[in-house]
């Protein structure tokens, strides 16, 4: 155990170049608690309680690269929508996401850092403030 | 034993299982009848399996099920042990996903359609596949990428109806979206959400060519007609996320079980109500959608729009429908309805519901009595579903064959061969 507590600083270290300083390096318990009460809420329904989607209907948010990938490009699609974020090439499915800007700057990074933890093979958490910037960068 | 009496003992035997299988011709069920609960007497088969993603299927007067995927496939009994076998598979323009969904056949002909046409083959006794190319009978329906799924009916008088659904939860500013404000759909109407008749002989038509019969209905492809009373018959899929547009006034259990899959009476000029209001069959009351003012108390104007004539619980997602014409089941089952329900996505954190075949009984009039059950259960193979994806099969397609058994497939390709051995 110390040696994994002596690792943890060094690796934030080395990929301290793709996060800003704020983001924590690992999710709390409390953080990903609060990011799934918000799934619940508000993703379930469509995505599913285990994050497979239903098939041709809504996607499948369980091993996704958008899901895992660039936290801009997901914050923006939970601010915007996917239709005004991703592609136009992608895979597409029946019901179209609507944007969830309703949801607080918390909200936003409780829950992506919820489901990248879950089903993103354990992506890096969202912090508060970047889904901040990202909502004042694009005036929303 | 010397061979008389090994001949004779043979007899027996074959004799005692004449008795068993009160019903000599239909073959030997599944021990665990294919993994379904079925009412007492029924059994099933799995007569094909792993045949792709599929959607509806029918059965021809000398059983071959031809079944749709994204060509027609057809199958048939080789070995006369109620197995199928692939005899090949043909179609031209099939389609994809929902798309490839409709197939029925009518007179000496087998229609078929993808999202946005209709074509027929001529059959020819003994030969399983058509030679040539199809004919196209309805072209260019429109679709918009969700609920494109079209289906084909006939009525008496051989006269095509085919619904061109919504790809919309409800008409709205925001579709699913919370908060969304609905908006006047009168337009939007005149091409979608309603049901189109169409001559079931002439080819080439168009939307324009057609006559729309019923309007204001979200997606209908679970169309039969009545043999006792000649009336068509449809299972609208209902809409969607009440709490996810107004959370104030809706919880998740609100909308799980507060808007009903409807059976319709498809008469002309009915209007259902679609996508002004849903109908709740908790308070039996059409009630107006929260997209258009409703907050779960205010209902729809009286006399607007038809009520259901049965109301199923939400988000069963009804695809095929076929009337019971056959004499193998209990008479009890002759000139009923039964109804594939692929299964919800949208109950949680309720348990998932549908993933089954109902049973719709009709009077003697060929009208129906209001209920359903639940005849054909557990193609999820879970005892509750929280999520799709937990299921292992989703009905699809029901249809009944020659000798009254009933065909069931699922969209990930099993047939079941479901029959009444009355053991």
């Amino acid at each position: 155990m110390k040696r994994f507590f002596f690792f943890l600083p060094l690796a934030s270290l080395l990929c301290g170049c793709t996060q800003t300083p704020d983001v924590p390096a690992v999710a709390s318990p409390e953080v990903l608690a609060a990011g799934h009460q918000v799934y619940t809420a508000n993703c379930e329904t469509c995505h599913q309680p285990d994050g497979y989607g239903v098939p041709n209907m809504q996607p499948a948010l369980v091993d996704d690269d958008i899901v895992a990938g660039d936290p801009t490009q997901i914050i923006r699609v939970v601010l915007q929508g996917p239709a005004t974020v991703l592609p136009a090439g992608r895979p597409t499915y029946a019901n179209v996401m609507p944007a969830f800007k309703q949801l607080t700057d918390e909200q936003i990074a409780d829950v992506l850092t919820y489901i990248r933890h879950d089903y993103g093979h354990g992506a890096s958490p969202i912090a508060v403030d970047q889904v901040h910037t990202v909502r004042a960068q694009f005036g929303l | 034993m010397n061979a008389t009496d090994f001949r004779i003992w043979i007899l027996t035997l074959a004799g005692c299982a004449c008795v068993l299988n009160a019903k000599a011709d239909l073959p030997t069920p599944d021990p665990d009848d294919g993994g379904l609960k079925l009412p007492q007497g029924f059994h099933a088969l799995v007569v094909a399996d792993k045949l792709g993603p599929c959607r509806f299927l029918t059965v021809a007067p000398n059983g071959d099920v031809y079944i749709r995927n994204t060509n027609i496939l057809v199958l048939h009994d080789t070995k006369g042990d109620g197995h199928l076998d692939a005899l090949g598979s043909f179609g031209v323009d099939c389609g994809k996903g929902q798309g490839a969904t409709g197939i029925t056949f009518h007179g000496d002909y087998l229609y078929y359609t993808n999202k946005n046409n209709v074509y027929r083959y001529k059959m020819t006794p003994g030969q399983a596949i058509p030679a040539g190319d199809p004919e196209k009978i309805v072209q260019n329906l429109p679709d918009s990428g969700g609920h494109e799924a079209k289906s084909i009916t006939f009525d008496a008088d051989g006269n095509m109806y085919i619904d061109v659904g919504s790809p919309y939860n409800v008409y709205s500013d925001h579709d699913r979206a919370f908060g969304a404000k609905g908006k006047d759909a009168t337009d939007f109407l005149k091409t979608y959400g309603g049901i189109w008749r169409f001559k079931g002989d002439v080819p080439n038509q168009t939307q324009a060519d057609g006559y729309r019969f019923v309007t204001g209905e979200r997606h209908t492809i679970a169309i039969a007609m009545s043999p006792v009373s000649k009336q068509l018959f449809g299972v609208m899929m209902g809409r969607d996320q009440l709490n996810t547009v107004d959370p104030a006034d809706y919880t998740a259990e609100d909308n799980a079980e507060d808007d009903a899959e409807e059976m319709h009476l498809i008469k002309d000029g009915s209007n259902w109500g679609w996508p002004y209001s849903y109908y709740d069959p908790i308070k039996k009351a059409r009630m107006m959608a929260p997209e258009f003012g409703g907050d779960n108390k205010k209902q729809a104007d009286p006399g607007l729009y038809d009520d259901p004539v049965v109301a199923f619980p939400g988000h069963w997602a009804p695809l095929q429908m076929t009337f019971y014409t056959g004499t193998q089941f209990p008479s009890k089952y002759l000139n009923g309805a039964f109804v594939a329900f692929h299964g919800s996505w949208n109950r949680a954190p309720l348990p998932q519901g549908g993933y089954n075949i109902a049973f719709v009984p009709f009077d003697s009039k060929g009208m129906p009595v209001g209920t359903y059950e639940v005849f054909a259960d557990n193609f999820a193979g879970v005892p509750v579903i929280k999520s799709v994806h937990e299921a292992k099969y989703r009905p699809s397609g029901v249809a009944m064959g020659p000798d009254g058994s009933l065909y069931v497939c699922s969209d990930n390709g099993r047939i079941w061969r479901i029959f009444y051995t009355g053991n």
